[in-house]
């Protein structure tokens, strides 16, 4: 299983060091909770393979975003998590397309020493999984998945729903 | 004498920043009372409405930011303030920008579509060819998307400066695409 978290690709890259504080405290804003806003958890969702995590990708482009564009987002191996004995609680989000609230968690426990520990963790471990999705490629599948789920069209923005 | 209106004035300053300070807060998230629909569009509205000193305030605020969540909605409402946000966010990407900030400020411009006979045009166009020939891919990428504010002849002469340089394959397929649709 893994969580997904959106992302910056180049903080995640393979050729990043866990060993390299730099590399580290870079990735770990990736993982850092916005404690000055009182954000306790940090909010990740749970996938069980690519192809969720791609919807997962696509829906939060979509219906989070407001304009079209890349993304970029991290498939983080639960047992990294797990290694540090993170409680990863689900707490589905009011307002979400259901599909992304089903599946929405939040890490707790974090403050800055645990979220370099679990950037740490992260860049050693060899299967996550690093994804930069394009705009194209999210409209085209943001197209098929609409014929599918007619819900969605409540929830898609009108800058990408004015590319469809 | 003047005591009164400087403070006066020093004061209302204070306040801008804080109101600016605190619906920054609001931006980038997908959780909790700042995410609801309602709310984004209060956001959308007030940044719209900021005027050059709004954009000014954003555009510098990004310096210190580092979520990806926040730097992308800011990047959002600085592109709906449409040509007040253009000088601004030139001013940042001439000041040493961070990696983050410069590619958030990049990413607005993607998404301001050209002024006809924009007398910055010139200014921008310089301002975006270092950040064309990049080390950082991301950078590059970004600033090949923001030829977008320049648009027509320039951005097709900036991109088709790169077409030869340009030695990551996804990046060169982006050129193409961009300089395509400046010539339709």
């Amino acid at each position: 299983m893994w969580l997904w978290r959106n992302a910056r690709r180049a903080r995640w890259e393979h050729d990043r060091d866990p060993e390299n504080p730099e590399h580290v405290g870079e990735a770990a804003k990736d993982v850092s909770l916005r404690n000055e806003r009182g954000e306790l958890g940090l909010s990740v969702f749970r996938v069980e393979t690519t192809a969720e995590a791609q919807r997962v990708a696509i829906l939060y482009a979509s219906t989070l975003l407001d304009r079209p564009g890349k993304l970029d987002y991290m498939m983080a191996p639960s047992q990294c998590f797990e290694n540090l004995e993170l409680v990863v609680s689900h707490r589905p989000v009011e307002g979400l397309y259901p599909y992304l609230s089903e599946r929405h968690y939040e890490v707790m426990g974090l403050d800055e020493s645990v979220s370099l520990a679990l950037a740490r963790e992260l860049l050693a471990s060899p299967e996550r999984v690093v994804v930069r999705i394009r705009e194209s490629e999210l409209i085209a599948e943001l197209r098929k998945l609409m014929v599918k789920e007619p819900l969605l069209h409540h929830f898609v923005g009108e800058a990408w729903r004015n590319l469809l | 004498m003047n005591h009164l209106p400087s403070n006066s004035a020093a004061s209302t300053a204070t306040d801008e920043r804080d109101r600016f300070e605190a619906e920054y807060g609001a931006l980038g998230w997908i959780k909790g009372p700042h995410a609801l629909r309602a709310d984004k569009t209060r956001q959308r509205q007030f940044w719209a409405s900021a005027g050059a000193e709004g954009a000014a305030w954003l555009a510098s605020r990004l310096r210190e930011e580092s979520h990806v969540d926040v730097l992308r909605a800011a990047a959002e409402m600085l592109a709906g303030l449409k040509g007040a946000a253009i000088a601004p966010i030139v001013a940042q990407l001439r000041a040493d920008p961070t990696t983050e900030q410069a590619e958030a400020l990049l990413t607005a411009l993607s998404w301001i579509p050209a002024e006809p006979c924009s007398s910055g045009e010139e200014l921008l166009a310089a301002t975006l060819t270092p950040y064309l020939s990049h080390d950082d891919a991301d950078l590059r990428e970004a600033a090949i998307s923001a030829t977008a504010a320049v648009g027509g002849n320039q951005a097709v002469q900036l991109l088709r400066a790169l077409q030869n340089s340009e030695r990551n394959p996804e990046l060169s397929a982006l050129i193409a695409a961009r300089i395509r649709s400046y010539e339709c």
